[in-house]
């Protein structure tokens, strides 16, 4: 089963009299546990498409499926309890509680989804072990270093083991050396869990890591291999 | 609703603003109501602790304990009166009492009753033997003193206490209807009164009967001579009261809605600075009304803490206080108190309920 | 002479009264201000007077001696330097000035010193709650001020801009308050005793208006504190990182 399908689906805004189409006729189709790149320049409607992939945003048109769930008519009830339990989001500028600590950035779902701390609370340690951050979960986010706080939401991500994860231009605000340790590790980590991710980014550098590249200009999307 | 809490432990300081507000707040309005139920209760204790349901003055009065009497031949009248169970005489002087090592004249009531008030024993035997009200202890009255009252310094000695039965503010001494007359006699001769008159009667009703009708048959049985009324209706009457407390409720009511309007500006202010937070709770799963619970759920809490805080500045504050001033700080006050700034503040943090569900998820994106 | 004051209790010149007692008329040839006593209309009448129509409430009184002895100085001597001299010579009375006989009236000092911690404590609520109103608005337009300032807008014009708001909304407020003042105490008439100093609207009104200011002063100052460069840089979306 793909862990995303996207068909046909279109995205349109009105500005003023104006229409917008964010996206336009696009089908994609994300393997259960595919890494796959979406790369494109500003504007171009990747972040669009991440949106509605991870239940964000509704489609103007088109079919959206998720791990099986077709959520393209959810309303905005179910899209939260969609996003709860299904996708794990890492967002461009990170977005950590800064008056949490690391381990309790990470408790911040397991609150939402009102589920069992104890058990919660193993498994954050579990992720953040296997982050490197064992000795840094008690630390706030002003406490960590860059690198550190994109760890941290990496673990956020994973901590309601999603069927998909989401991930919004990780390495913009890092230098190329640690741009790379980042994907590294997501890499690494979504491998791990036999999870499928979609990485929006503008830095072809990075695309290597995935296993497959979509390009997307004017809301159009593209492929290659 | 756990980051609620950790925001406010970790975080104090974004509180403050509105935690002092909220501590001025609750401190003037317990002060207030302090002040509201010192006054009334320390002008209308020696009526409210009449043990008879009814209190009857003369029809001219204007049901003033001071310009009311009744001679003895329409006391007997009232006592015939059927449902009548128990008639007793009720009169009071307003003097100035000097009190033993003390420089300032404390202000007393000098009673004379016949039946006990509610908490007051029998009349004592010995004339110029009195029970004194606790708040005379304020201005140095012991057991055992004698006080000499009026510009005749009539000696009256404290054999006992009574609580919250003060008239006028002024703090109140029963002794029997001999003691008041002597009392009378030798500080204000021309209020003197002949034996038997009486200002005012304490009306015990038999059990089983209404109350107002029975008033209304003194009234009639007396020809109209007298005006009878229930015991709410005679504290009622105290000049002064009513006004007094329509004033300190407005204040009071004023005070909950000005704590009500700085905990919304408040919390409009600190969810407009977090709707980034919000859209990335959001877009984790979190739905509007998680996140609103977390919102009043910290606006409550802020107001607990004013309170207890608050309470502990009037609380403190009440022993700086000159005894003139009569502060009574009572458990039910503090609890309508509590129970109204917490409503407030929830009311206060719903504003941002508009607020907090538009936050579009999508937002936590790009 | 009847006292004027009191809600206009109707009466007029040349009235004849008779007490709730009856007996002795009384005739009103005049009339006098601000001299009520323990919120009631007063009468002034001879001292004979007063002990006819005491007798006629009280039949039974034995005596009806004068409640105080009023005393005025021999030209060059204080009242204080009076009272004491008396206070020394005569026992068993206390001589007063004018002003300590109005304080020590039994209940004045409870209900006066109850208004006044009263008042201080709604003035010192009130002040602090406008302040920290004011405050939190020019907070709020933190961003679009330091952006102006940022694109080049003088500080002296964006607090020119400010204080010109706050104005406009402290005149108004005072506005509104003022006729709700006034139709309190038209509405008010003998039920609330309820009048109106100048000198304490004056001088609320300027606590307020500098609170108010103070409040703005302090979030400009901060606002001003503010490198303009922030303003460009992504500020993103505000308490999170």
């Amino acid at each position: 089963m793909p862990a995303l399908q996207l068909d046909n689906v279109r995205k349109v805004y009105q500005s003023g009299d104006e229409e917008i189409v964010a996206l336009d006729h696009a089908s994609l189709e994300v393997g259960d546990a595919e890494i796959v790149a979406l790369v494109g320049p500003s504007g171009s409607g990747k972040t669009t498409l991440l949106s509605i992939a991870g239940g964000l945003l509704s489609p103007s048109e088109g079919r959206v499926v998720v791990a099986g769930d077709d959520i393209s008519g959810y309303d905005p009830k179910a899209l939260t309890r969609f996003r709860r339990d299904r996708v794990g989001f890492v967002f461009q500028s990170v977005n950590l509680v800064p008056f949490l600590t690391a381990r309790e950035n990470l408790l911040v779902v397991a609150d939402f989804n009102r589920a069992d701390r104890k058990a919660a609370g193993a498994r954050a340690d579990q992720l953040l072990g296997e982050l490197g951050l064992g000795r840094r979960k008690g630390n706030l986010p002003g406490q960590l270093s860059g690198g550190e706080r994109q760890r941290v939401a990496v673990g956020r991500a994973f901590m309601n083991a999603p069927s998909l994860v989401l991930i919004d231009e990780p390495t913009s605000a890092l230098d190329t050396k640690l741009g790379e340790q980042v994907m590294e590790l997501i890499v690494s980590e979504v491998r791990a869990r036999d999870t499928a991710a979609v990485i929006v980014t503008h830095d072809l550098r990075m695309t290597h890591y995935a296993d497959r590249t979509v390009h997307i200009t004017d809301g159009v999307l593209e492929s290659s291999g | 609703m756990k980051v609620a809490m950790l925001e406010l432990r970790r975080r104090p300081g974004r509180f403050a603003p509105a935690l002092v507000a909220l501590v001025l707040l609750t401190l003037l309005l317990l002060v207030l109501g302090g002040l509201l139920d010192g006054l009334a209760n320390g002008s209308t204790g020696a009526l409210r602790a009449q043990p008879g349901q009814l209190l009857t003055y003369s029809a001219d009065s204007k049901l003033s304990l001071v310009r009311s009497h009744l001679d003895a031949a329409t006391v007997a009248e009232v006592g015939r009166v059927a449902g009548v169970q128990q008639v007793g005489g009720l009169g009071v002087v307003l003097l100035g009492a000097k009190v033993p090592g003390r420089s300032d004249e404390a202000n007393v009531a000098v009673f004379g009753y016949q039946i006990p008030p509610r908490g007051v024993p029998a009349p004592p035997d010995q004339v110029g033997d009195v029970y004194a009200d606790r708040s005379l202890a304020a201005y140095g009255v012991q057991v055992g003193q004698t006080l000499e009252v009026g510009p005749g310094r009539y000696p009256v000695t404290v054999v006992g206490w009574v609580r919250d039965t003060d008239f006028l503010l002024q703090g109140s001494l029963w002794g029997s209807e001999a003691t008041w007359r002597a009392a009378i006699a030798s500080a204000r001769p021309d209020a003197v009164l002949a034996p038997g008159t009486f200002p005012v009667l304490t009306v015990v009703t038999a059990p089983g009967t209404k109350p107002t009708d029975v008033a209304a048959a003194i009234d009639a049985a007396t020809g109209g001579a007298t005006h009878t009324v229930t015991r709410g209706e005679a504290v009622d009457s105290l000049p002064g009261l009513r006004q007094q407390r329509s004033t300190f409720n407005s204040i009071i009511y004023t005070t909950f809605f000005v704590a009500a309007l700085v905990v919304a500006l408040f919390f409009a202010l600190l969810t407009l600075e977090r709707i980034g937070l919000y859209a990335v709770f959001k877009a984790m799963g979190a739905s509007s009304r998680q996140v609103f619970t977390q919102v009043v759920a910290q606006a409550m809490i802020v107001a607990l803490v004013a309170f207890v805080i608050g309470g502990l500045l009037a609380w403190a504050a009440s022993f700086a206080i000159p005894p003139e001033v009569p502060l009574q700080l009572t458990s039910a006050r503090a609890v309508e108190v509590l129970v109204g700034l917490v409503v407030m503040s929830a009311l206060g943090s719903a504003i941002s309920l508009r607020r907090v569900v538009r936050v579009d998820p999508a937002s936590a994106i790009g | 002479m009847a006292s004027a004051d009191g809600g206009g209790s109707g009466f007029a010149l040349g009235d004849v009264l008779t007490t709730a007692s009856g007996g002795h008329p009384v005739t009103i040839v005049g009339r006098a201000s601000q001299s009520q006593f323990s919120v009631q209309p007063t009468l002034f009448v001879t001292f004979d007077t007063y002990v006819a129509l005491r007798r006629a409430a009280n039949p039974d009184a034995t005596a009806v001696p004068p409640s105080a002895v009023a005393v005025i100085p021999v030209a060059g001597v204080s009242p204080a330097t009076v009272a004491a001299n008396i206070n020394a010579a005569v026992p068993g009375v206390e001589a007063l000035t004018r002003s300590e006989a109005v304080a020590s009236a039994p209940g004045v000092s409870s209900v006066q010193s109850s208004f006044a911690i009263v008042v201080g404590l709604a003035v010192a609520v009130v002040a602090l709650v406008t302040s920290f109103f004011f405050l939190i608005l020019t907070v709020q337009k933190t961003a679009p001020l330091t952006l102006l300032h940022a694109v080049g807008a003088p500080a002296s014009y964006l607090i020119r801009g400010l204080l010109q708001q706050v104005a406009l909304v402290l005149a108004v407020a005072m506005a509104v308050a003022l006729l709700m003042l006034w139709g309190a105490t038209s509405a008010s008439g003998s039920g609330l005793p309820l009048t109106v100093e100048p000198a304490a609207v004056l001088a609320s009104t300027v606590v307020i208006v500098v609170l108010s200011l103070a409040g703005v002063g302090f979030s400009i100052w901060r606002l001003l504190r503010i490198q303009p460069v922030q303003a460009v840089s992504r500020q993103g979306l505000g308490g999170t990182e």
